[in-house]
């Protein structure tokens, strides 16, 4: 745990000397929470026909953010070592892969702390929208799109280690892939009927489903939050293996010392 | 030839390299290379580029999976039992940085944790390597040089008995080379540490290593004292020095000895 933490301190203080890592945790999502509050504000005025409007759309936003940060958060924090010429160095001690990847799931957990509560007190501040009034539900929404954040990040980090720094794009554009069929901001029902399926399969669709269930009916859909945490646990296991399997073969293709 | 102190010689070696081979896709890096460390010594891993001595750096330090054969740290597989093998080694290489937007103190502070190392640890190596008015300079504004220091610092942080450096002097001015050589030199008679160490600064070299290896296209070509392989190499038994330089030379063109 000595080296976990060590790596963990690393990540923080880089977030104290990196204005980078402070827009990342900071200043997007409080952009995210002013321009969906207005833009809700705006519809919920011309009279559109939905209960708990505010709720709805910054709610999603809160959630979707988190989902985000805490995927990007894996990926880059190993971008962070590539691009800074310290894999060699870190891969050369005596920290194992599984501790370096627990270190940076669990930097993600801590900077998805900061951003909950950044965003939160922006919501109430500037809209009186209450993330907390979603009650102990939030607690199975947070954490399921954490483990589903987990997994895209290890994904994403096992595409770099093994196709090298020019896939650092799939950090920010993994996550932004699976929105489309997460119903993030208007129902499943609305989506094609291919998209459907693939939504099903998608644990951050059962999450916004089920948070717009408590915030419009204020019922919790106990069959939804099944589903995301049954796919999130499959889903994390796969990316494990994944990675764990991507660096094994980084190792025998002499590709952590090169990974630019 | 230097000999190492007795007092730390030992049954198991610091360094077994036995039969190895690393093929990659598209070219085969190690052709079955072996040697050993002792305990104490310092030995020159040499050859021209592309000789095959960071792939056996890089299998050493765990980095890379040999296709056959094995490596031992004092008796450890850093593949098998690699925190057990890799807290005994530092390393340090001038494509080992650190975090270049942390300072140097705080980028020490995160290794000593890694490595374990005692309280007080950052303060003593950054003194060693008189690196105090530099401990709050961020990594990445440092020169090459400081960094190249500040990574020796990272290398010594845990007292290790055994330190792989690749180049450890490559960006270093002439003064702090000669600090750093009699600092290795220092450590290794005080603590007994043993060093496996790449090098093309054959001078240096000379005046460092107990013994050489020399590696080309993936094979030892030649082993011993500076002298006893000058002497093999260039066929002059007359030799009453090293001629590491020429010997470099010889096997870069010509290939094996």
């Amino acid at each position: 745990m000595r080296r976990v933490r060590a790596l963990v301190l690393r990540y923080l203080l880089l977030l104290r000397r990196d204005p980078a890592r402070v827009v990342d945790t900071f200043y997007w999502p409080l952009i995210d929470i002013a321009v969906w509050g207005l833009l809700t504000s705006f519809v919920a005025g011309r009279g559109a026909k939905l209960p708990n409007a505010i709720g709805v759309f910054l709610g999603a936003a809160i959630l979707w953010n988190l989902f985000f940060r805490c995927a990007q958060d894996v990926s880059v924090s190993f971008l962070d070592d590539v691009w800074s010429r310290s894999v060699v160095t870190i891969f050369a001690s005596p920290l194992s892969f599984g501790e370096f990847a627990l270190a940076i799931m669990l930097l993600g957990l801590v900077k998805l702390m900061l951003t909950l509560a950044a965003m939160s007190i922006a919501a109430w501040l500037l809209y009186a929208f209450n993330l907390f009034s979603l009650g102990i539900a939030l607690v199975p929404f947070v954490a399921n799109l954490v483990l589903l954040g987990w997994s895209v990040g290890l994904v994403s980090l096992a595409l770099i280690l093994r196709f090298g720094g020019r896939w650092a794009i799939v950090a920010w554009s993994l996550p932004f892939l699976l929105m489309p069929f997460s119903s993030v901001f208007y129902p499943e029902s609305v989506l094609p009927p291919v998209a459907k399926v693939v939504a099903r399969a998608i644990p951050a669709n059962h999450v916004f489903e089920g948070m717009r269930s408590v915030v419009m009916d204020g019922r919790m859909d106990w069959g939804r939050l099944g589903w995301a945490t049954a796919l999130n646990l499959l889903y994390l296991a796969l990316a494990a293996a994944v990675t764990a399997w991507v660096f094994r073969v980084a190792l025998r293709r002499g590709l952590l010392p090169k990974v630019r | 030839m230097r000999t190492p102190p007795t007092s730390v010689m030992g049954h198991v070696p610091a360094v077994l390299v036995r039969d190895l081979t690393k093929r990659f896709p598209a070219a085969v890096a190690l052709g079955g290379v072996s040697f050993e460390v002792q305990r104490g010594e310092i030995l020159g891993l040499l050859g021209p580029n592309g000789a095959g001595k960071t792939t056996t750096l890089h299998v050493l330090l765990g980095l890379v999976r040999p296709t056959t054969g094995h490596v031992r740290i004092f008796g450890l597989d850093p593949h098998r039992e690699r925190a057990a093998a890799l807290r005994h080694v530092g390393f340090a290489s001038p494509e080992a940085l650190m975090d270049w937007r942390l300072t140097v103190e705080e980028n020490l502070r995160v290794y000593a944790e890694f490595y374990g190392a005692e309280r007080g640890a950052v303060a003593r190596t950054l003194a060693v390597l008189e690196l105090e008015s530099e401990a709050r300079t961020k990594f990445g504004q440092l020169s090459l040089g400081q960094q190249m220091r500040a990574g020796l610092a990272r290398s010594l942080l845990h007292s290790p008995e055994l330190l792989v450096l690749d180049e450890p002097t490559a960006s270093l001015d002439p003064d702090i080379s000669d600090k750093t050589r009699h600092l290795l030199l220092s450590l290794r008679e005080e603590r007994g540490l043993s060093i496996l160490y790449t090098s093309h600064d054959m001078a240096e070299v000379e005046a460092l290593c107990d013994r050489v290896v020399f590696l080309h296209h993936g094979r030892v070509v030649a082993e011993g004292t500076p002298l006893a392989v000058s002497r093999r190499v260039l066929s002059r038994a007359d030799l009453d020095a090293a001629l590491l330089e020429e010997v470099f030379l010889k096997i870069s063109r010509e290939g094996g000895a």
